[in-house]
């Protein structure tokens, strides 16, 4: 329930709160929900990100790398918990 | 057999941590799709949320001002009553020559109306140097149109717009270029963006720029945009960059005032 509750926070945090808070929350849901880095920063791009702000859409990228990295983590803990 | 209990448990968790995860990816294919097949619409969706944002800002900064030393704050409207004092007689004397020299020259251009727009979401909300604001295709904002803060200084151009709301993108991000002059004989650069508010440009060394020269944009005339406040240079190097401070605080931008670039 409590993780929920900061994921839900960590989608609404870009609306209310400057960017570094957003990142701090959305890596404390992260521990529970991999995808939310993912999604919080395509919301980022889509509101906040426009042309003339840089070719790439840096939210996004920096969001799926630490779903990536998350998932990877999730899974090394999971085999590691099985195998002990 | 019967299944021990925490197996259940395990399953049960499993769904709903899948269906919760798939409920995420689920809102993050629709940012996406909305961002990108219908950007304009995203706009006008956030723009009521982003408003409640704003309101609860203001209303936070009100109950914690409470909370600060009477005395300090009296002395600092005190001081902030005389400045403006001086800068309104210094803008009147402005006013004034301008006048005197539109009849000597005998012509004059007339000012454009501006859209006054209240700033919805501004850095650091914006990871980005753009802002949203509440002004839209509905008031005569279109895409192109400059952006500047009340007092004539621009500070961007709008990259998008909804009904309702508009997106601005700052000189100051990164990867936007603006043409610009600096010092008192008007050397031309062109001004990068270096995010969070400040700029850059680079310049001959021979150039003789000095700390404290203002740097200008084009806008009713010759706007200040702000003083460059430190030089770097390789020894070898026949070029210098210009570290440049801006005169406006974009991460406490209440208001702004869009010139259409087609004149009604």
């Amino acid at each position: 329930m409590t993780a929920r509750f900061l994921a839900i926070l960590a989608l609404l945090a870009p609306f209310f709160f400057p960017w570094p808070y957003v990142v701090v929350l959305t890596g404390i849901a992260l521990i529970r929900y991999p995808v939310i880095a993912f999604v919080v920063g395509l919301e980022l791009d889509a509101l906040y990100a426009s042309r003339g702000t840089g070719a790439l859409p840096l939210a996004t990228l920096l969001g799926a790398l630490a779903t990536a990295v998350a998932l990877l983590a999730h899974r090394f803990i999971r085999a590691h918990i099985s195998v002990t | 057999m019967k299944k021990p209990f925490f197996r259940r448990h395990s399953a049960l968790a499993e769904s709903r941590f899948l269906s919760f995860a798939a409920f995420l990816v689920a809102i993050g294919i629709f940012f996406a799709l909305l961002r990108f097949v219908a950007p304009s619409a995203f706009l006008t969706l956030s723009t009521p949320i982003l408003r409640v944002g704003t309101v609860l800002d203001t209303q936070t900064a009100r109950v914690m001002s409470g909370f600060a030393n009477a005395q300090t704050l009296t002395a600092e409207r005190n001081a902030l009553v005389l400045q403006n004092t001086a800068l309104s007689q210094q803008n009147q004397t402005l006013a004034a020559r301008v006048t005197d020299l539109t009849t000597l020259v005998g012509t004059s251009t007339p000012p454009v109306p501006g859209i006054v727009a209240d700033v919805l979401a501004r850095p650091p909300e914006s990871p980005y140097d753009t802002l949203i604001i509440d002004s839209g295709q509905r008031a005569g904002v279109a895409i192109g149109d400059l952006v500047q803060v009340m007092g004539g200084i621009p500070i961007g151009s709008i990259s998008a717009v909804s009904t309702n709301a508009a997106r601005v993108v700052l000189f100051s991000a990164p990867q936007a270029s603006t043409t610009a002059w600096v010092g008192t004989s008007r050397v031309p650069i062109v001004l990068e963006g270096a995010g969070g508010g400040s700029f850059t440009a680079s310049v001959p060394r021979a150039t003789n720029i000095s700390i404290g020269d203002g740097v200008f944009v084009p806008g009713r005339g010759i706007q200040p945009i702000g003083h460059v406040v430190r030089l770097d240079a390789e020894p070898a190097a026949v070029t210098e960059t210009l570290r440049i401070r801006p005169m406006v605080n974009i991460f406490s931008l209440t208001m702004v005032e869009v010139l259409p670039l087609r004149v009604p």
